[in-house]
């Protein structure tokens, strides 16, 4: 297993203490294995936030980019999870 | 990147700033746009919204949206951008556009594309919080391919910039 982690942005710092979490995933996972923890993260989480649903809808990031779903995670790795967005 | 300022900020937006950036005795047009917060939204009495953004993304996004309108209209297109995080009461402004170009076609056209792209493509979240006490984020429009149907299409909970 490796060990990664995701800083929260929007309704995502609802979940927990708003910062970042850590996350344990399989060696050599990918965006799909990232969502599955994350989503099992959320359930355990005694905040009240419930919105699962909004994972799939939900990009994955590092400081430059957006992770495309052929991304391999790396152990150590520090990345962002982006909900739909709306600025202006 | 030439003849473009991107800006995200915690402090009060300036529309002096955007101008002065903006000014050429060689272009004949300068628009600004300003996207403020208003008090309602989908039925309910709003107070205020909180802005969240990962800045970095944020910026690089812009710079690509201001990249593309140089591509559309020319290189001598001067576009400014400048977008506020925190936590912003009614009639503040969220989000600034100037634009400066030798025609005014050019400028309204550079302006409204930068807005409309921004709203979609920016990593930037509302929390919008109401007069009862209550507060919400909002659902906007998906970053990802894979997204579900729920999120596509532009983004239907615009708030303010509209």
């Amino acid at each position: 297993m490796i060990q990664i982690e995701l800083r929260l942005f929007g309704a995502f710092k609802d979940l927990g203490n708003g910062g970042n979490i850590l996350l344990e995933l399989p060696e050599g996972a990918g965006l799909s294995d990232l969502r599955k923890a994350f989503s099992a993260k959320i359930s355990e989480c005694d905040s009240g936030f419930r919105d699962v649903s909004l994972v799939q809808d939900s990009a994955f990031a590092d400081e430059d980019e957006i992770l495309g779903e052929s991304t391999v995670i790396r152990a150590g790795a520090k990345l962002c999870v982006l909900p739909p967005v709306c600025g202006g | 990147m030439k003849n473009v300022f991107v800006h995200i900020t915690t402090e009060n937006l300036n529309p002096a700033q955007a101008l002065e950036f903006l000014s050429d005795p060689g272009q004949g047009a300068q628009t600004l746009f300003l996207g403020v917060v208003r008090n309602n939204n989908l039925g309910k009495k709003v107070v205020a919204v909180q802005y969240d953004a990962h800045e970095t993304l944020s910026s690089k996004v812009l710079y690509g949206i201001c990249a593309e309108a140089q591509e559309k209209w020319g290189e001598d297109l001067k576009i400014y951008v400048s977008h506020r995080t925190g936590k912003l009461g009614v009639g503040e402004t969220s989000v600034l556009i100037g634009t400066g170009s030798k025609h005014r076609e050019f400028a309204y056209e550079a302006s409204r594309y930068v807005i409309e792209e921004l709203k979609v493509r920016v990593p930037v979240w509302k929390n919008e919080h109401y007069e009862n006490g209550e507060s919400g984020w909002l659902r906007g429009h998906a970053l990802c391919s894979h997204a579900g149907s729920n999120t596509g299409g532009r983004n239907v909970h615009a708030h303010g910039a509209q």
